[in-house]
């Protein structure tokens, strides 16, 4: 019977604790629970570098094909060029960016409740929070247009909001800006903050949106907003701007996603580079944007005496040997031969690669951390020419702030003759910037902009080709449909996932 | 102690009173001749009696004077009179199998009980459907076996074997997985030697589930280890040496049907291109085998031994018995450089102390060795997750070579070939899981009738896995020299994982026959809870690849890698069941537990699961009694509530977790929200109503057993998509209402000629779901399946195809598809929103995702020594959607095709089965065109085997010695493309399930 009392006493034991119910609580053991978090200014600092992760990275380089710049032979990308994407389309989701938004969201309703946080502190990261905001605002009416407006964490009985109009969602995301930009620092004290958001950087989002939304004169004033900085000027060396060791060292760039060796790296020259050297092709391209760049003597090829077709690559704008790798060069130590290598003839359908950004590429290179360019202030000098000319026509500002680019480049000033008047100073403004923005992933939002793309992607597209050495290879046939595809249809899965939420009217 | 003194003394008395006797000697054996070990022989009408030995032989002094007769019995069989002659001194007797098993017990949730006495839903099997199959893991062993239980197999993979078991089909729209309580520990079945299975019971409905309350909601499987028995020490060896062979392969085209097809898609994209990426005069070179074509399929699939040893001995007294196994399993993979070893050591030992005291101690310690590839890569370099290898033999065509003509590994596309990263040549992983289990169990009778009991069962499990990636060259296959890829980063991950389980139970057993009345009760109160944790180093840059320690490794602080996590749950309950029944005729159970979960915030925690049944033997009613047809006829009702706790852990709490940024090259520590909590949510209930029957006919020569049930799962515990407005991920929600239905039919037929006996069993089963509320947002479609009122759960979705267009015309005559949509190309219909444009809103229900109609066959049959057994399997049917590189040629730019798309449309062709050739992206949205029905019948396992007659091998003192051939999964009958039907939806790259041929050996004496 001794026995059963023990059993009595377990059982007591058991039931007494049982009454207890810290047996039943268990917290995370792996994660502060957010009970903890808004504390402390590190906190919100912590917060915001997370939404860092979501700017524009070297991702963007698809945008290249999807434009008359390039083709892929990617079949997830190449859609859009050739115009068979589909609402279910992966790449139709590629900038749906409400999670960023709601993470910032957070930060603008949480950071009041973190107590003895200085003010300054308090805008700045409020205003990089805005910023960030802002800019996915402008990625996404500028590809979907109407898209809903969420400017406040929401509840998520009340999340399923149908569209705002562009205009309204644009409005919202100029107020942003216009709040985060006196509040942003210029430049950051410690160069530890390099890639943070400065003043300069918002002015440059405020800049890019406007244009996008021929806004010029308020465009033009942004981008001459950022000119009177006096903190950026045009880097001496083209070709510097777009190597790894050059990373957060120039004057020129404004804002760039931050990479870093063996921590935090990207594959771009895998899509850029050919087959010999480990590349995969992914961007190759095309004979348009080729044969945009100059002749050295600032006259378009077909123009200028100093353009020969046996040897296209010889007499050209100085960057043209710095944005393209041309057949039978010697790159990363090995010769590009798209003649006489089997490999690299059936990956290169168009002969040509791009150089910028992998130019320090090594063989075989498996990853690498050059800092892909947001904004820099040739964009903003070519966004204020642009704008300014589109306002009020051709004057001396727009001329000088072009005359620095071509300066920079190595090639003559503008004509001023020749580009006298709106429409034609337009073409040139708008070639230059084709040109020196080359593989930078802007040019698709440019013809979406410029309402061009119906006759830029409306068309079969070919190899470049020299007589007797490269064969002309007819690679695609692309259709644009300007009734539908000005606009991207919003991805399916968002459709699917709410009750409110209609496809654009063309993709219905 | 004091009654058994007693009762010695006066048999010893007996002994004393009646001097004149004789000695009777002799086997007690079945009708196959074998000996019955521990059969009891009494003499008739005294207490005198003795057991049979292990070789059923027994010996037994009777009084010689007067005539009398033995009766030897042995649960499972008819009992037997045996009259001796007055100067008989030898008996040979035979015992027949007991059709009735009167006595049969099957385990349920915290006991047993007769089986004859089950109200509720409960399949079972012995150790002799699963003896001598060459399953490595037990849950194999049940595929085809209980009414209503699905098993499915998606993995192969020696050690890792992907299994899912689902029970009566689908009742939630999230998923409920099967409780698995070995021994009274919940746990997987990994690393169980099916070898030392006893039984296994499935308890199906929520009245017999109940018990298990809050966990019980997708059934609860009971697995019974051996225990020893009392009589002479029995020492057994069961062992076979196999071979294994992939089931069902598809074929990929060789280089030259590659390039032919390649070039076929390529203009069928773009008609005027003259961008090929192969020229005529390569095609005629793969033509003529001047350019080499690979098998890649055949180069990673091989076939790999399989053999197991197991040795058990086991026997007892009246205090004490014990049970001992040793097993040894080695299992070569059937891909290239994978493997598995596993030891099993099991003891299972009881000891009487006094007489109220009983003790049950269980120890099993199961080391295993896992091997495999190396997966182990660093940033941007080539994905190695064990899916990418497999992967690798289908993505990339023949035109690929694996070796380069001097036997280098080749370069793939320039870059590094998976198949030299897979192989030894690139590294290894080496996984070793110790699991550790045991048990200790008290039993204290109280009273006559009363008893209380304590458990504590545990799990330790510790894994090891330690992962190497070697360095490696790809060589360019043209010019046998060009590095074209530099694998030149070696690494290596080690990680450690440690987890706990405890369990501690204590169970109240009341017993009490009152006349007619008999009374059975369970009290009982458990805790259970449980930790983990797991931490894992790597670094990069070794200086050789002979050395496998994490200091070997780069100095570079940036290369390394370190992670832990840790996790922790608990349960506690409260649960009784009553038991009650009148002269075995009227019977009625009722159940209820009280569920207590960590998982769940304070104020929702505890969930209270009744369940009440009851049945009838109308066979023992008078009007039935010694009916010449019917002999058992039982009628079974029931009705319960189980529920469902399946959610990730810490879902009520809202946690930050951290990344990094690199801001100026240099790392910044980021914060985010991880997960979306509710701090309401609650348990899942799902409540069920069982009628069951169980009929005996012509002396249980053809056996019945059916049940109809109708389930019905409310606040499912769902994560319903959110408008992606919202900004975070979806929040686990008690949302959705689910019936499903469905029944289950058993037969069996049991006879016997002679020397000749049989069985014949087979089972049909069927559940159908049907959705009654979704809740949150309503219908819910996720990619390619929707969940909607009215219907199944996650039916396929897509658009309906009509099939191929022949014509410009008809293509023009269509709503507009895509801009190069032409003959050839998959027609789709239109079915609402705008006319002229196939669009989403032509999307349709293209059919339920739930396998309908399992079913399952067994036929046993004996003559002499002989015995042969067969056992298929078989699901009615299935829509399975195999996609892109297992669905269609040519995925991508880079992809190849199987032998079975060479017949697709061509103009010369039209009435071909697969659309135009594309690799663009026409054609592969997801339609009806793309479902195939996967309905298949498996000859699971065929069993011949002798066994030698005892007069033979009685001299050798072996009790039984049977040799047998065996075949697992030896006959595939499907119409699924390519593939093996059981095959999970998707791209292919799964590890291929197995065919095994063997040949095995048992040995007892």
């Amino acid at each position: 019977m001794k026995i059963f009392r023990y059993f009595l006493a377990l059982g007591l034991l058991c039931s007494v604790t049982a009454c207890q119910d810290d047996f039943l609580e268990t917290l995370p053991l792996n994660a502060p629970s957010d009970k903890l978090f808004w504390k402390t200014d590190q906190d919100a600092i912590f917060w915001i570098n997370q939404a860092y992760r979501d700017l524009p990275g070297a991702g963007d380089y698809v945008f290249n094909a999807m434009s008359d710049d390039a083709y892929t032979p990617t079949t997830a990308n190449g859609v859009i060029a050739n115009g068979t994407y589909e609402t279910t389309s992966s790449i139709v989701g590629f900038k749906w960016g409400y999670s960023t938004i709601r993470h910032c969201l957070e930060l603008l309703a949480r950071i009041d409740e973190i107590p003895n946080m200085s003010p300054e502190l308090n805008k700045r990261l409020k205003g990089e929070a805005q910023f960030i905001i802002a800019l996915k605002y402008m990625e996404m009416t500028t590809l979907y247009h109407d898209v809903p407006l969420v400017d406040k964490v929401l509840p998520l009985a009340e999340a399923d909001i149908p569209k705002s109009s562009k205009e309204e969602v644009v409005k919202y995301a100029l107020g942003l800006l216009d709040t985060a930009i006196p509040n942003l620092p210029v430049r950051y004290p410690s160069a530890a903050d390099n890639g943070r958001i400065t003043k300069g950087a918002a002015l440059s989002l405020k800049a890019r949106l406007l244009l996008y939304n021929d806004r010029w004169a308020e465009a033009a004033a942004a981008a001459k907003a950022v000119m009177d900085l006096n903190e950026y000027q045009l880097h001496p060396k083209f070709n510097e701007l777009f190597l790894t060791s050059f990373n957060n060292k120039t004057k020129e760039v404004i804002l760039a996603y931050q990479y870093a060796q063996d921590l935090s790296v990207h594959t771009l020259q895998f899509s850029y580079s050919f087959y010999q050297v480990g590349g995969t092709g992914a961007s190759l391209p095309l004979p348009d944007l080729v044969n945009s760049f100059e002749s050295k003597d600032g006259l378009p090829i077909a123009e200028s005496p100093l353009y020969d077709p046996l040897k296209p690559f010889e007499n050209r704008d100085p960057r043209f040997a710095q944005t393209f790798i041309t057949p039978f060069e010697i790159f990363a130590g090995i010769k590009y031969d798209p003649v006489n290598n089997k490999d690299d003839k059936t990956q290169a359908k168009t002969y040509i690669y791009y150089r910028k950004y992998i130019a320090d590429m090594v063989n075989q290179q498996r990853s690498s951390w050059v800092n892909w360019i947001i904004f820099r202030y040739a964009d903003v000098l070519l966004m204020y020419a642009e704008a300014k000319n589109e306002a009020s026509g051709p004057d001396e500002t727009v001329y000088a702030a072009l005359d620095q680019i071509r300066t920079r480049a190595g090639m003559p000033k503008v004509d001023r003759a020749k580009y006298g008047t709106q429409a034609t100073l337009r073409q040139f403004i708008r070639n230059e910037r084709r040109v020196e923005l080359a593989a930078e992933g802007l040019r698709y939002y440019d013809i979406l902009r410029w309402k061009i793309a119906d006759q830029v992607l409306n068309k079969t597209v070919v190899s470049f080709t020299i007589p007797g050495v490269l064969p002309l290879q007819n690679i695609e046939k692309r259709v644009f449909n300007p009734a539908k595809n000005y606009v991207w249809p919003l991805p399916q899965t968002a459709i699917d996932n709410t009750k409110n939420l209609e496809q654009n009217p063309a993709w219905k | 102690m004091k009654r058994k003194l007693f009762c010695g003394l006066l048999m010893l008395l007996c002994l004393r009173v009646v001097a004149q006797e004789r000695a009777v000697t002799g086997t007690v054996r079945d009708a196959s001749g074998s000996p019955l070990v521990g059969a009891s022989i009494l003499v008739k009408n005294t207490t005198r009696g003795t057991t049979a030995d292990a070789n059923g032989k027994f010996s037994l002094n009777v009084p010689t004077s007067s005539q009398v007769t033995l009766v030897a019995s042995i649960i499972g069989f008819v009992t037997q009179e045996f009259p001796l002659s007055a100067s008989q001194t030898s008996a040979e007797i035979t015992l027949n199998e007991d059709n009735k098993k009167l006595d049969e017990l099957v385990v349920v949730g915290y006991g047993t009980q007769k089986k004859i006495n089950l109200t509720g839903a409960v399949g079972s099997i012995d150790a002799k459907q699963i003896e001598n199959r060459p399953v490595t893991n037990v849950a194999q062993a049940l595929q085809g076996r209980i009414p209503g239980l699905l098993v499915t197999q998606t993995g192969g993979q020696p050690g890792s074997e992907n299994i899912g078991l689902r029970i009566r089909g689908i009742s939630t729209l999230n998923g409920n997985d099967v409780l698995v309580i070995v021994d009274g520990i919940a746990m997987s079945m990994q690393n169980l030697n099916p070898n030392d299975i006893e039984s296994i019971s499935v308890l199906k409905d929520a009245a017999s589930a109940a018990i298990y309350g809050a966990r019980a909601s997708g059934g609860v499987i009971l697995v019974t280890t051996k225990k020893g028995q009392a009589g002479k020490t029995r020492v057994t060896y069961d062992g076979y040496v196999g071979m294994q062979t992939p089931t069902r392969m598809p074929k990929m085209v060789n280089a030259y049907q590659h390039a032919l097809l390649f070039k076929e898609a390529e203009l069928n994209d773009n008609p005027n291109t003259t961008a090929l990426t192969y020229t005529d005069a390569d095609i005629e070179k793969y033509r003529t085998g001047e350019l080499p074509s690979s098998d890649r399929l055949g180069y990673l699939f091989t076939s790999a031994p399989q053999t197991q040893h197991n040795v058990g001995i086991s026997g007892g007294n009246e205090t004490s018995n014990y049970f001992i196994s040793l097993g040894y399993l080695k299992q070569g993979g059937i891909m290239r450089n994978t493997g598995y070893e596993r030891f099993n050591i099991r003891t299972n030992n009881n000891f009487k102390v006094g007489k109220r005291l009983d003790i049950g101690i269980m120890t099993q310690f199961a080391p295993s060795l896992q091997k495999a590839p190396s997966e182990a890569t660093f940033p941007n370099g080539p994905t190695r997750a064990l899916n990418d290898y497999i992967f690798e033999a289908f993505r990339r065509g023949s035109v690929y070579p694996i070796f380069t003509s001097d036997g280098q590994w080749a370069s793939v596309t320039g870059w590094a070939n998976r198949f030299g990263l897979e192989s030894e040549d690139g590294g290894f992983a080496r996984e070793r899981l110790n699991r550790l289990t045991g048990a200790i169990n008290v039993n204290y009778r109280i009273f006559d009738g009363l008893s209380i009991r304590g458990i504590y069962s545990g799990k330790f499990d510790q894994t090891r896995r330690l992962d190497y990636s070697k360095r490696m060259k790809f060589i360019s296959p043209v010019d046998l020299k060009t590095v074209d890829f530099d694998y030149n980063t070696n690494s290596m991950l080690t990680a450690n994982q440690t987890n706990y389980q405890h369990n501690l139970q204590l169970l109240l057993n009341y017993e009490k026959t009152l006349g007619a009345h008999n009374i059975t009760l369970l009290g009982g109160f458990s805790r259970e809870w449980n930790q983990d944790f797991q931490e894992t180093v790597g670094r990069r840059d070794f200086l050789t690849d002979e050395i496998y320690v994490v200091n070997a490794g780069s100095a570079n602080t940036q290369t390394w890698t370190t992670n832990g996590s840790a996790s922790e749950w608990a349960i506690q309950s409260f649960f009784g069941r009553a038991n009650y029944n009148y002269k075995g005729k009227y019977l009625a159970e009722a159940i209820v537990r009280y569920d207590g979960s960590s998982r769940f915030a304070a104020p929702v925690r505890w969930g209270v699961f009744p369940s009440f049944s009851a049945g009838w033997r109308i066979s023992d009613e008078n009007f039935l009694k010694d009916n010449r047809i019917v002999n058992e006829l039982k009628l079974r009702a029931s009705w319960g509530q189980v529920g469902n706790q399946n959610v990730a852990l810490y879902q009520f709490a809202s946690s930050v977790s951290t990344g990094a940024y690199y801001f100026n090259g240099l790392p910044n520590t980021t914060a985010f929200y991880s997960g979306t909590p509710n701090p309401d949510l609650t348990w899942e209930t799902k409540r069920t109503v069982n009628i069951g029957v169980d009929a005996g006919f012509w002396n249980n020569k053809l056996q019945l057993t059916a049940d109809v049930f109708q389930d019905r799962t409310k606040g499912i515990l769902l994560q319903p998509p959110v408008p992606d407005t919202y900004g975070r991920g979806r929040v686990f929600q008690n949302v959705g209402v689910v019936d499903n239905k469905g029944w289950e039919i058993e037969l069996r037929h049991l006879n016997q000629i002679g020397t000749f006996r049989y069985s014949v069993s087979a089972q049909l089963s069927n559940a159908r779901e049907t959705v009654v509320d979704v809740g949150g947002q309503g219908t819910r479609i996720s990619g390619s399946t929707i969940t909607e009122v009215g219907y199944g759960v996650n039916e396929w979705y897509g658009w309906e195809a009509d099939g191929l267009f022949q014509t410009e015309e008809q293509v023009k005559a269509s709503p507009f598809q895509n801009v190069k949509t032409g003959p050839g190309d998959i027609k789709y219909v239109e079915h609402g929103g705008n006319a002229n444009t196939i669009t989403a809103d032509d999307r349709v229900h293209l059919g339920r995702q739930t396998p309908q109609y399992l079913y399952g066959m067994n036929v046993n049959l004996s003559w002499k020594g002989f015995d042969l057994a067969a056992f298929g399997q078989g699901i009615g049917s299935r829509l399975t959607y195999m996609s892109s590189l297992a669905g269609w040629a040519f995925d991508n730019n880079l992809a190849s095709a199987l032998t079975v798309h060479l017949d697709r449309w061509t103009p010369e062709t039209p009435n071909a089965t697969y659309p135009k050739t594309r690799i663009g992206g026409v054609n592969k949205a997801f339609s009806s065109y793309n479902m195939q029905n996967s309905a298949y019948f498996r000859l699971k396992n065929i069993q011949l085997g002798y066994s030698l007659p005892t007069a033979l091998i009685e001299r050798l003192k072996i009790t039984r010695l049977r040799v047998y051939v065996s075949g697992e999964n030896l006959l595939t009958f499907t119409k699924l493309a390519a593939f093996d039907p059981e095959a999970p939806n998707g791209s292919g790259n799964f590890y291929p399930l197995n065919k095994v041929t063997s040949l095995g050996l048992n040995l007892s004496f």
